[in-house]
């Protein structure tokens, strides 16, 4: 992991309240996995705290990753313009397990993003199911496209599918090797229950409010079955579901 | 240009200390750059059993400043010894033991077990006291006299820095009980008690509804401190609270501190504690200065 001075080069909305940002980074970029992370200053100087953000996709000199407006640091990123300049400490965290041959990518809402970033690895298999709230949150269907099937639903039916991503995996056959899934905690129970007594390992990808994002100061950790605390930002945020407590 | 600090006998290459809680045991900053780029690392605050902390969230931002509750999660003080301490004693850079308790004899015993066993030993007083009510150790003068006095005679082959808290009536008149009792330095300030709360889920931030504030926005209130406690007393200190730059350190040596802590600008910026030091010695070169000693105590009033 390393600190970076990185450059917007391009903002753009791509879902309701939800942002793209695409990063130019300075100097030599490390090689990073699916499912890790970066963290993001803002660029104002009262905001003291880097804000942790999936990595959704990479390139040799880029980072790109999405985020919905919800609080005051997302707030002013979603207003970064072309050219502003930012420190960015990446790559963060464990990211997925490889040598899975055939992987079902599981997404609800702004979970989506971290799952983007398989669309580079080379001989696997992918799936995608996706769920969103509706219609106007429905994003990233290209790009899931581009590496593999994909299948979108939404809550109330207004694109897609009826429904949640989880039922929408369940329903289709697809029997992988392992899952992969990002969302919110109530999909995380979800899956923890039908995964429960099966053979496919089902690895979710944590959220927790961050300080360092290095895995030093302790603010992010989550509670394990048998290990006690765990830290999000470096002990994860990539854990077997059945090892968490929900 | 002569940047070293000599603090009760043990030299410091630089003034800047990172402070406790905010470097963890050194091994994820070590990532970023080497650690004898420092003069000193305080732990992780260390407790006799392991400790889980408290439930998330244990952070809220607020401007320039941070409140945290982690509630003290450490390994306990025997795996630091086991198996951090070894590591970290090959860094490269001076160790101050942060050590917490919840009663004296918890002080006490965490005293001798930590004496001979690193370079210092930082008493955390900031815990409550659970047998007085859960008042901090850390609060009125007889109690910071009493414990210090408890603990150094414990601890007698290690240097004792007693870290006061900023949550009192007098931190002058805390200063010189801490003298009084033995401390053979002082470190200052520990977090502000504040509270961050959600407008819309009319809800407290943190978990544990209060947290201790840090960062660039307590700087004016820790200087004032830091130079009030410096006033009162003739052991050394070291001044700490919201230092984000090489010119905050001057600020904080010219009103009395021999040596800093740097803890809530890791969190913001990795490379932030090893950046200071270089950012002091680019102060002291502008401005012509060959010695740190030079600026130690040099406030003009």
């Amino acid at each position: 992991m390393q600190q970076n001075n990185v450059t917007v080069v391009s903002n753009y909305a791509i879902a309701k309240n939800v942002v793209r940002l695409d990063l130019r980074v300075e100097g030599k970029l490390p090689s990073i996995t699916p499912g890790q992370f970066l963290t993001l200053s803002t660029g104002r100087g009262e905001q003291l705290l880097k804000r942790p953000f999936g990595i959704a996709a990479y390139g040799d000199q880029t980072v790109s990753v999405c985020f919905q407006i919800v609080g005051e640091g997302t707030k002013t990123l979603a207003k970064a313009p072309v050219g502003t300049q930012l420190e960015a400490v990446l790559p963060l965290g464990n990211g997925f397990p490889s040598g899975y041959r055939k992987v079902a990518l599981i997404g609800g809402g702004v979970g989506v993003f971290p799952l983007m970033s398989f669309a580079k690895t080379h001989g696997v298999e992918f799936r995608s199911f996706l769920g969103f709230r509706s219609k106007e949150y429905v994003c990233c269907e290209k790009e899931f496209q581009a590496f593999g099937a994909l299948s979108v639903c939404t809550d109330d039916g207004s694109y897609g599918a009826k429904g949640n991503a989880v039922d929408l995996f369940f329903e289709s056959g697809f029997k992988p090797d392992a899952i992969f899934a990002c969302g919110p905690l109530p999909m995380f129970r979800a899956l923890k229950a039908r995964c429960e007594g099966s053979d496919i390992p089902c690895y979710v990808s944590c959220e927790e409010r961050m300080g360092c994002g290095v895995g030093a100061c302790l603010v992010c950790t989550c509670d394990t079955l048998l290990g006690g605390k765990k830290r999000v930002c470096k002990d994860g945020p990539v854990f077997r579901v059945e090892e968490l407590v929900l | 240009m002569q940047t070293s600090v000599s603090l009760c006998g043990v030299t410091l290459k630089n003034p800047i200390i990172t402070a406790s809680g905010t470097f963890g045991f050194g091994r994820e900053y070590a990532e970023f750059y080497p650690l004898d780029k420092l003069g000193g690392i305080s732990t992780k605050g260390l407790t006799l059993l392991p400790r889980e902390g408290n439930p998330t969230p244990r952070i809220a931002e607020t401007p320039s400043g941070i409140l945290n509750a982690v509630g003290l999660q450490n390994p306990g003080v025997e795996a630091f010894i086991c198996e951090d301490l070894p590591w970290l004693k090959q860094q490269g850079t001076v160790i101050f033991a942060n050590a917490a308790g919840a009663c004296e004899s918890d002080y006490e015993k965490m005293a001798e077990r930590l004496d001979g066993l690193v370079e210092f030993i930082e008493l955390n007083i900031s815990c409550p006291n659970v047998k007085a009510g859960g008042i901090a150790f850390g609060v009125y003068p007889e109690s910071i006299y009493n414990i210090t006095r408890l603990v150094k005679a414990k601890c007698p082959h290690t240097p004792l820095v007693v870290k006061l808290s900023p949550n009192v009536a007098n931190i002058a008149e805390n200063a010189r009980m801490a003298e009084k009792g033995g401390a053979d330095a002082i470190s200052l300030v520990n977090t502000f008690t504040g509270m961050a709360v959600d407008a819309r889920r009319r809800r407290p931030i943190l978990a544990n509804r209060t947290g201790g504030l840090s960062g660039p926005c307590i700087k004016p209130l820790a200087l004032r401190m830091v130079y009030d406690a410096a006033q009162a007393v003739d052991i050394p200190v070291i001044g700490m609270g919201g230092i984000m730059t090489g010119e905050d350190v001057v600020e904080f040596l010219l009103c009395g501190a021999t040596a800093v802590q740097v803890g809530t600008a890791n969190i913001s910026d990795p490379m932030a504690a090893a950046r200071i030091a270089d950012e002091l010695c680019a102060f002291m070169q502008e401005q012509g200065i060959s010695s740190v000693q030079e600026l130690i105590g040099a406030l003009k009033v």
